[in-house]
């Protein structure tokens, strides 16, 4: 059972953040034509983008397990933006993606952050209804077989 | 592909006492079900309402749910308590149509009209009676082995 959660938690992260890296590599590619046009990059901006991605990954992960009622479940959704923006943002900084008083490259990455965080919520969010959608016909030929 | 059963019924000599026998080469899913549909349709549970004490049969049942130390069970309309332990009720409807939502909850899975998703990996259990309950992110494996998932 105890190996069934685990296997669960690293499919559940494994998901994530195949969904984050695509649609970090996206918005990277779109920051990197509009910001750094002429750039040469080096093989580290790959390992730069697995690094946030999996960093997010493991955040979003972990406040996946944590449960709470309707108004604690909100808290964790906003707790997790924040925590998303911040690891965004610092490790950009660190691997100087951006500058900080170039106010327009900060709002740009700010903005990639909540797109790339909506695109992520709204395909886990489809993912959740396909899987209703069949527990629903189970449910019915579960209840018609049992009558 | 499950064989058919027969089944026969045959009534007890004067003095001898209701049995239910099972013949069978091998005990199935289905058997299993059976079986346990029998003995949890027998586990009536007795209920605490206005300082009386009677009992309400699993069928009746629509979810447990536990709260502050206590342990309360609805019907259609109705919520009565009961003296037993949310995991003693597990125990009793194990293999049933009951399953364990959250950590303080069991549902009967007869009752649920519909599931849809609620944020987090949770899922939520449109009851019969028109209630909601949640179903937590931990118990969902669990229900959609239930289901044949």
């Amino acid at each position: 059972m105890r190996r069934c959660i685990s296997l669960k938690k690293l499919r559940d992260m494994l998901f994530i953040f195949g969904c984050v890296t695509t649609c970090v590599l996206f918005a990277t590619a779109l920051y990197i034509t509009i910001f750094w046009p002429q750039a040469v990059l080096g093989v580290e901006i790959l390992w730069q983008i697995l690094s946030v991605s999996f960093l997010c990954s493991v955040v979003n992960v972990f406040f996946l397990e944590r449960e709470a009622g309707r108004r604690g479940m909100l808290i964790f959704h906003i707790l997790r933006y924040v925590l998303t923006n911040a690891i965004v943002l610092v490790c950009g900084f660190l691997f100087e993606w951006f500058y900080v008083d170039n106010l327009p490259m900060v709002l740009a990455m700010v903005l990639s952050i909540a797109v790339v965080y909506v695109i992520v919520s709204v395909a886990a969010w489809k993912h959740e209804k396909q899987q209703a959608a069949l527990m629903n016909e189970r449910l019915a030929a579960y209840q018609r077989d049992g009558q | 592909m499950e064989e058919k059963m027969r089944i026969t019924i045959i009534e007890p000599e004067d003095g001898e006492e209701d049995e239910i026998m099972i013949r069978c080469r091998h005990l199935d899913k289905r058997l299993l079900k059976l079986i346990y549909a029998i003995k949890a349709g027998e586990e009536k549970i007795t209920v605490l309402h206005d300082g009386n004490y009677f009992q309400v049969a699993p069928e009746e049942i629509y979810y447990f749910e536990a709260v502050d130390n206590k342990v309360f069970l609805y019907l259609e309309k109705e919520v009565y308590e009961t003296k037993r332990k949310l995991y003693e009720l597990e125990q009793i409807f194990q293999g049933t149509d009951f399953f364990r939502a959250s950590k303080s909850c069991i549902v009967n899975l007869a009752k649920v009209k519909s599931l849809s998703p609620a944020f987090n990996g949770r899922f939520e259990a449109f009851m019969r009676n028109g209630e909601r309950v949640m179903i937590s992110r931990q118990y969902v494996s669990a229900l959609k082995e239930k289901l044949g998932l």
